[in-house]
């Protein structure tokens, strides 16, 4: 039974569309471009179940900017380009089977915990990459020997090989698997003349040489002493058997040439690896994967902030996040800052109140990145998480107005709250920003309260911003609707906003600071009227003021 | 079809790859491309082939043609001696010094002889040679002279004699030779015309030889065997055994008289009989011909018969009479 390097599941499988990928890798041996091969492939990858749709939070979540730049890493200095596509399709659909995350969540963690293991992941993806511009040649440089070109394939493909078979070798993890598929391969008759071929090409012959030097340094003899052949490897063929198969190959429709011979035997090795060449391509993917992964957690301990794997708990469980803190301030070069964020049971919908810029909407962002993150078995922007299974997510965190909407603001809120419960599954996580703010608050707080009443009979792990904070305290004291929490902004002395959330409910949005610090106050408007006076009055002359 | 590309060292999967390599997965258009290039390497290697064998059945030909033409010319030598393969020179000294100019004078015996001692002188093999004096005393026309000489009225009336002098009986001896009939032939069987000789000798000689196993195409060799065929390598050994030259020089007519329609006209002779071992006459002999005498029946058709048969006659007489007798 072929072992397959799939370090991503549990249950080892081929995902990627493995005829479609080895013909193409026949293609690109044989002609020497094959841009895409690698993308192409991974991008139409097949992945576990999940229950996520992407379509009902990626976009809110900014997630693919969170890919192409969160999950950056460096190599010896350099950023290889990876497969944006990949990663977000397997970030943005995390496996429904916990299986699959603990075995992901276990590889994450030896990388982390052994350096070693991550150094020869690191050059293993290093020879991927070169493998992949050796077959892709994405630049189109024009080969000028091709069988040099295949060679060099095989070279780096041997490298590769007998890098995974001997790095990793005593990892405990799903790791092992690169080893074990090393091993088999390295065991296989067609590793033996890959090998072999391989050796013929370094070294067919040796010749050993005495060169005679004069005393003005010139050369004055060169004796060849010896000249030896590897006898005894099969690639190695008389000179007049050689020359008869050149002319066998042309009778048969080749050229005659000894880079044709040499064409030929590459197309033996090659043929007799196809399965193991393609297995590569699925394994590039699944290398990003991680050190994605770990380039995150780089990137956050360079900033001073601290990541983790998730303590995976029931929903009933308290909630408990401790330096949370939004990755995407993290990847835009923001110091974002990090709060601590506890309930008594995730299983809870929570109103976050508070003023405006105080962080509301990017808490949102946090925990459904974090979720996401939590959910495909990496690092969650966290110090330490409890965090529990969701069925699937839905966020509406970005409202634009436009041009060709059907309805004014109220009616399309109120279609994104019917969209919202014609998607909603029991145990999803909800995110919502700002419910119901595009009517007058007394008719507004009605729907509001519909919609939460509604969705606890699935409970959900809801967030829900919002300003209204009369029918929030209402909520609070009367507590009409079971497993309801309340987060409000944190203000420091002088009323600006912390960053860090409370329980309860906000006393104020503080529009009147927002506004002030906008410049939207009486004096600040009444100065600008007076400016625009007289600057008409300069313009017109004396008395053309009516 | 196994390819040259699989070694006894490769592992059957191995090999069955490589073969695959060459034979299988073929792109497309190949196969017919590959069935031009065998097709074509099928030609070159079967004209090769072909050229090769060619040349080595035509140098084989050749070689039997050679070995044939050699064997040929080794048999119809096989029997000269030195001595014979010389004998052209010899006669050819011999004729030089009959035709000088001034006759030398007439070489008969002292003594009368017996008509059987004449016949006897006459049987050993002899060459017959008979031409004009102008023309025999220049050496390149010898071969010209011998050519137009054959055995005429002289030589048979010499070896068999008429019964009388008469015209009648000098007529039936003229008639004889000139059919070359069979009892006329049985006569001169020992006597060989010079002809054969001079044609045929140089091609039992070693330079012929050479010539042949030099010849390097069989075109060249069925040439030279064409020519050695159409030589009377027979007569020419026959020839070269001869031990002695009977020749007959005409000399120049006198410018007045007649001319027979035969071209005889009245005109002396001169008859020498060479030992051709030495070089040394063993007769000589002038005598006069002259058709005037003749009947004119006889002289319309055989004037030069007669006269050579009746100077026969005349120089057997003048032998019997050992130097007396003329006509």
């Amino acid at each position: 039974m072929p072992v397959i390097p799939d370090i991503l599941h549990a249950t080892p499988s081929r995902r990627i569309d493995w005829d479609r990928t080895k013909l193409a890798l026949t293609l690109a041996l044989a002609s020497g471009s094959a841009g895409g091969l690698f993308a192409e492939a991974l991008d139409s990858a097949t992945l576990a179940p999940s229950g996520f749709r992407p379509s009902e939070f990626a976009e809110e979540l900014f997630l693919q900017r969170f890919v192409s730049q969160g999950l950056r890493f460096k190599i010896a200095g350099q950023q290889p380009a990876m497969h944006v596509k990949h990663l977000f399709r397997l970030l943005s659909q995390p496996p429904a089977d916990a299986a699959i995350v603990q075995f992901r969540r276990d590889v994450l963690r030896e990388l982390t915990e052994r350096g070693e293991l991550r150094a020869a992941l690191e050059a293993a993806y290093v020879d991927l990459c070169k493998l992949r511009g050796l077959l892709e040649n994405p630049a189109g440089i024009r080969v000028w020997d091709e069988n040099r070109r295949r060679l060099d394939i095989l070279h780096v493909f041997k490298s590769l090989l007998d890098r995974l078979a001997d790095g990793f070798g005593d990892a405990r993890s799903g790791l092992r698997r690169l080893a074990e598929f090393g091993i088999q391969v390295r065991q296989s008759e067609p590793y033996g003349a890959l090998a072999d071929l391989l050796k013929c090409d370094e070294r067919q012959a040796t010749v050993d040489v005495r060169v005679a030097v004069g005393a003005d340094g010139s050369v004055n003899r060169f004796e060849v002493l010896a000249v030896k052949e590897q006898r005894d490897n099969p690639f190695v063929n008389p000179v007049w058997r050689r020359w008869l198969a050149k002319l066998e190959l042309f009778v048969r429709g080749y050229r005659f040439s000894d880079g044709e011979i040499l064409a030929r035997l590459v197309d033996a090795v090659i043929s007799g690896l196809e399965d193991e060449l393609a297995s590569l391509v699925q394994l590039l993917g699944d290398l990003e994967f991680y050190l994605g992964a770990l380039g995150f957690r780089d990137e956050a301990n360079a900033a001073g902030l601290a990541v983790c794997l998730p303590e995976l708990v029931e929903p009933s469980a308290p909630r408990e996040l401790r330096g949370l803190f939004n990755p995407l301030l993290l990847v835009s070069g923001i110091a974002p800052v990090p709060s601590d964020l506890t309930s008594a049971r995730l299983a809870s919908t929570t109103l976050v109140t508070g003023p405006n810029s105080g962080g509301k909407t990017r808490l949102l962002q946090s925990i459904g990145l974090t979720q996401l993150l939590a959910q495909s078995g990496l690092f969650v922007p966290a110090s330490s998480a409890r965090i529990a299974w969701v069925s699937g997510m839905v966020a509406s965190l970005i409202e634009e107005t436009r041009a060709d909407q059907a309805e004014g603001r109220l009616g399309m809120e109120l279609m994104r709250i019917r969209a919202l419960f014609e998607r909603l599954q029991p145990g999803a996580l909800v995110l919502l920003d700002e419910l119901c703010s595009g009517t007058n608050p007394t008719e507004g707080e009605q729907i509001f309260e519909l919609v939460i009443t509604m969705m606890s009979q699935l409970e959900p792990q809801a967030f829900i911003t919002t300003h209204f904070l009369a029918f929030a305290n209402r909520l609070a004291r009367e507590a009409p609707i079971p497993h309801l929490a309340f987060l409000q902004v944190e203000l420091d002395a002088q009323r600006r906003p912390t960053y860090q959330f409370a329980p309860g409910v906000a006393g104020s949005s503080l529009a009147a600071h927002t506004a002030e610090r906008l410049g939207v106050t009486g004096e600040q408007l009444s100065a600008l009227i007076q400016q625009n006076l007289r600057s008409r009055q300069l313009s017109h002359g004396p008395g053309t003021i009516r | 079809m196994p390819t040259l590309l699989v070694t006894s060292k490769m592992s059957p999967e191995l090999a069955a790859r490589v073969q695959a390599a060459v034979s299988g997965r073929q792109a497309r258009g190949r196969p017919l491309k590959a069935l031009l290039r065998f097709l074509t390497f099928a030609f070159v290697l079967v004209s090769v082939v072909g050229i090769v064998r060619f040349r080595q059945q035509r140098l084989q030909s050749l070689e039997r043609q050679r070995a044939a033409l050699l064997a040929t010319l080794e048999q119809g030598g096989r029997s000269l001696t030195r001595s014979d393969r010389e004998l052209d020179r010899r006669v050819a000294s011999a004729v030089a010094l009959e035709s000088s100019p001034v006759y030398a004078g007439d070489q008969l015996p002292d003594e009368p002889r017996r008509d059987a001692d004449l016949t006897e002188m006459l049987a050993p093999p002899t060459l017959y040679l008979r031409g004009s004096l102008d023309a025999l005393a220049r050496p390149d026309r010898l071969r010209d002279v011998a050519s137009s000489s054959s055995k005429d009225a002289f030589l048979l009336c010499l070896l068999a004699p008429p019964d009388d002098h008469s015209e009648k009986s000098l007529r039936l001896k003229a008639s004889s030779a000139a059919a070359q009939s069979k009892s006329s032939l049985q006569v001169s069987a020992h006597v060989e015309r010079l002809a054969p000789l001079l044609q045929a000798l140089p091609l039992l000689g070693r330079d012929w030889t050479e010539r042949v196993k030099s010849a390097e195409t069989s075109e060249a060799v069925e040439t030279l065997a064409k020519l050695v065929a159409a030589a009377p390598l027979a007569a020419a050994v026959r020839a070269a055994k001869a031990r002695q030259l009977l020749l007959v020089l005409d000399e120049t007519a006198a410018a007045t008289g007649p001319t027979e329609l035969d071209g005889e006209r009245a005109h002396p002779v001169r008859v020498a009989l060479v030992d051709l071992s030495n070089g040394e006459s063993r007769l000589r002999f002038r005598g006069k011909v002259d058709p005037s005498g003749l009947s004119d029946q006889a002289r319309a058709q055989y004037a030069s018969g007669i006269d050579s048969c009746a100077l026969a006659l005349d120089f057997r007489h003048a032998v019997s009479a050992g130097g007396r007798a003329k006509r």
